[in-house]
C-alpha cells in the first residue's frame, strides 16, 4: 500500500512516541514474558524435588471419604482435590453461600494429608483465596507469571495495564509494517559497521521484521487474555444480562442446571480418576467437585496436555454414579467456534503446545521482541543525542534495562534464601522490590559515571548473579547435578544450563560490545 | 482540494486515535453481541466481540492517523458512537 509522505510521517510519529512513552513497561512485560515461557520448568527447577509421583497418582478415595464425613454438607458445595506442599494431598471443602466477616468468597476447610498414611498434616479454615494452595515450592513460578500477567499490580488494574500494553504492541507492529518500505529485504539485512545511526536502524529493522508475526500474535492473544475477564465480561454482562455478572459467567462457562438436591454418596474417586486418565490420556492435575453430597453432584477432572495435544483437557462425571458425561469446554457447554478460538489463545500465547521445542522458539522470538524495543529506543535516543532531555531519558531507559532483570534475579535469590526457613511466597516479592529500590539508589549513585562504564558494572553483577544460581539452588536444598541426572530431572538440568548460558552470554556481551548496549 | 486547518489539526487526530478509539472499541464490543449469531454452542456472540476487542482498538487507533481528512474520520467515529449507544440503550430498555 503506497502511503503519501504526510501519512508516513504521522505513522512514524505514532510508532515512535507510543513506544517511547511506554518503553519501560513494554520492555518489562516482554522480558518477563520471555522468562515465563519456561515457567513450568522454572517451577520444577525451584522445587528441588526428585521426579517422584504426585499425590493424585496414589489412591485418594479413602482419605477423601473420611474427611468428607467430618465436614458439614453445607461446606461441600465446592470441593477441590489437588496437590499440596511437600507432596501432600490437598482437600478443600467450601461454599460461596456462607457469609463471614472476613469478606465474600468461597469459605471452607482445607486439609493437607499425607497421601500414603492418610495422616492430616495441617487443617485450616478460611476463605479459599486466603488459604491458597499452600504450595510454597511454586512461589517463584507464581511470582514470575504474576509479574508478566499483571505487573504485580493487584486486582483488575494490573490486567488493564498489561492488556493496554498488548494493544500498544499490536499498534506498534501494524504501524511498523506500514512504514516499512522494504520489509522483505530487511529479513536479510546485515548491520552496517561503525555503530552509527544506520547501524542501529539495521539492528532494529532486522529484529523487528523477524519477530513481526510473533509480535502480532503475542500482543493480540495477550491483550485478549488480559481484557476477556477484566473488561469484556463486565461489559457483556451489562449489555446482555442487565449487569448481572454471575448470570453472564454462568452463560459463558455453562454451569449445568440439573437440580437434584436430595443427599447422595459420591462414587469411588479412584475409579473416576482411573477412567478420566484413560479417556484424557494424560494425568490429572486437579479435581473439582460441584455440589458434593447431593444427587446432582458433578466431578470435573482437569488434565495436563496429552502427547500431541495443543492444550490440557477437562472432563465431567456424574457424582453419585461416576458415569462419564463428556468433555467440558472453556466457554459454554457445547463445542463452538468461539470456545475453540478462546481455547487456542493461551497455548498460542505461552507457546506450550509442542513441549520444549515450541517453548524454545517462543523464548527466542520473545527475546527478539525485547531486543526490538531496546534497539528502537537506541535509535530514538541516538537521533536526539544532543538534546539534554533525551540524553537524560536515554540514561533512565538504559538503567531500566538492567534494573528490571536485576530485580527479577533478586526475586530468585529471595526465594531460595528463604525457602528453608521463612515464607518464600512473601519474600520472593519482597526481594524483588528491595532489589528494585536498591538498584535505583545505586543508579543515582552511579549517575555521573559514563553509560558504558555503568553498563559494564550492571552487566557484571547480572552475569555473576545468574551464573551463581545453580550453586545457590543446590546449597539451599535443591537436587545436586548427580541426583538430577539419576532421577532424569530434565527441567532442573535444563534451567541450570540456561543460567550458565545466559550468564556467560551477558558477560561476553559486556566485554565485547559495551558500546552497543548503550542507549544514549 | 486543500484540507481545513481543523481537519489537519494534531489535536483532533490525537483525540480520535487516543480516547476516541478506546471508547468506540468498547462500544462496538458491547454492540456486537446484539448482532452476531450465537451459533450452535450459544456463545459465539459473546466470545467473538471480546476476542476482536484488541484488534478493533488497534485499528481504530491507527485509522485517524492514516486518514487524510481528520474531520471526516471524526464524523464517522461520532456517528458510530451515537448509533452504538442508541442500539445498546434500546436493547437494555426493551
Amino acid at each position: 500500500m503506497a502511503l503519501i509522505a504526510e501519512q508516513t510521517k504521522r505513522l512514524i510519529n505514532l510508532h515512535g512516541w507510543l513506544a517511547v512513552s511506554l518503553s519501560i513497561l513494554l520492555y518489562t512485560v516482554m522480558l518477563t514474558g520471555t522468562v515465563v515461557v519456561f515457567s513450568h520448568e522454572i517451577g520444577h527447577w525451584a522445587e528441588g524435588k526428585t521426579g517422584e509421583a504426585g499425590p493424585l497418582s496414589k489412591p485418594l478415595n479413602r482419605h477423601f471419604q473420611r474427611l468428607a464425613a467430618q465436614v458439614p454438607v453445607e461446606l461441600q458445595e465446592d470441593i477441590i482435590v489437588g496437590e499440596g506442599p511437600n507432596g501432600t494431598l490437598r482437600l478443600f471443602f467450601g461454599s460461596s453461600q456462607v457469609r463471614i466477616e472476613a469478606g465474600r468468597g468461597i469459605f471452607g476447610r482445607q486439609f493437607l494429608v499425607n497421601p500414603s498414611s492418610g495422616h492430616v498434616v495441617k487443617a485450616q479454615a478460611g476463605l479459599l483465596e486466603d488459604l491458597g494452595t499452600g504450595l510454597d515450592e511454586r512461589a517463584l513460578e507464581d511470582f514470575l507469571v504474576d509479574l508478566h500477567v499483571r505487573l504485580h499490580v493487584p486486582g483488575r488494574w494490573g490486567l488493564y495495564i498489561t492488556g493496554t500494553l498488548g494493544v500498544v504492541m499490536l499498534i506498534l507492529a501494524i504501524t511498523g509494517v506500514l512504514i516499512h518500505r522494504n520489509i522483505f529485504r530487511d529479513f536479510f539485512v546485515t548491520e552496517r559497521p561503525g555503530d552509527r545511526v544506520v547501524s542501529i536502524r539495521d539492528r532494529h529493522n532486522l529484529a523487528g521484521v523477524w519477530s513481526l508475526p510473533f509480535a502480532i500474535l503475542l500482543s493480540f492473544t495477550g491483550a485478549f487474555l488480559s481484557f476477556a475477564v477484566s473488561l469484556g465480561l463486565p461489559i457483556l454482562a451489562m449489555v446482555a444480562f442487565g449487569g448481572d455478572q454471575e448470570a453472564a459467567l454462568e452463560a459463558v462457562i455453562g454451569v449445568p442446571v440439573i437440580e437434584e438436591p436430595q443427599p447422595a454418596n459420591l462414587a469411588n474417586l479412584d475409579t473416576i480418576v482411573a477412567e478420566a486418565e484413560k479417556i484424557a490420556k494424560a494425568p490429572i492435575t486437579v479435581i473439582n467437585i460441584h455440589r458434593g453430597g447431593r444427587a446432582d453432584a458433578i466431578v470435573e477432572t482437569f488434565h495436563a496436555q496429552a502427547p500431541g495435544a495443543l492444550r490440557g483437557t477437562s472432563l465431567e462425571f456424574k457424582g453419585p454414579s461416576g458415569a462419564f458425561l463428556g468433555h467440558t469446554h472453556l466457554v459454554g457447554t457445547q463445542a463452538s467456534v468461539g470456545s475453540t478460538l478462546a481455547e487456542l489463545t493461551a497455548p498460542l500465547h505461552f507457546g506450550d503446545f509442542a513441549g520444549k521445542t515450541s517453548r524454545l522458539v517462543w523464548a527466542a522470538l520473545g527475546a527478539a521482541m525485547t531486543f526490538t524495543i531496546v534497539s528502537g529506543m537506541q535509535l530514538w535516543m541516538r537521533r536526539r543525542h544532543d538534546d539534554p532531555f533525551w540524553n537524560c531519558a536515554g540514561r533512565v531507559f538504559s538503567i531500566s534495562t538492567w534494573v528490571v532483570p536485576l530485580a527479577m534475579l533478586g526475586a530468585v535469590y529471595g526465594y531460595f534464601l528463604t525457602r528453608l526457613t521463612s515464607d518464600p511466597s512473601l519474600w520472593t516479592a519482597r526481594a524483588f522490590l528491595l532489589v528494585l529500590c536498591a538498584s535505583l539508589l545505586v543508579a543515582v549513585w552511579w549517575w555521573a559515571a559514563p553509560v558504558k562504564e555503568q553498563n559494564k558494572r550492571y552487566g557484571r553483577i547480572l552475569a555473576v548473579g545468574v551464573l551463581l544460581l545453580p550453586i545457590l539452588r543446590i546449597q539451599t536444598g535443591g537436587l545436586s547435578i548427580g541426583e538430577a541426572l539419576v532421577t532424569s530431572s530434565i527441567d532442573v538440568l535444563f534451567i541450570d544450563a540456561l543460567c550458565v548460558l545466559v550468564g556467560a552470554a551477558v558477560w561476553t556481551a559486556i566485554r565485547s560490545k559495551t558500546g552497543q548496549l548503550s542507549v544514549t | 482540494m486543500p484540507h481545513s486547518r481543523f481537519a489537519r489539526s494534531s489535536f483532533l487526530r490525537w483525540l480520535l486515535a487516543g480516547p476516541g478509539a478506546f471508547v468506540l472499541a468498547v462500544l462496538l464490543m458491547a454492540f456486537l453481541p446484539l448482532v452476531l449469531p450465537a451459533g450452535a454452542g450459544g456463545v459465539n456472540h459473546m466470545v467473538l466481540p471480546a476476542l476482536l476487542f484488541p484488534l478493533l482498538w488497534a485499528i481504530l487507533a491507527i485509522a485517524p492517523v492514516m486518514s487524510l481528512d481528520g474531520r471526516k474520520t471524526g464524523l464517522v467515529y461520532g456517528g458510530l458512537c451515537v448509533a452504538a449507544i442508541i442500539i445498546i440503550g434500546l436493547s437494555i430498555v426493551f
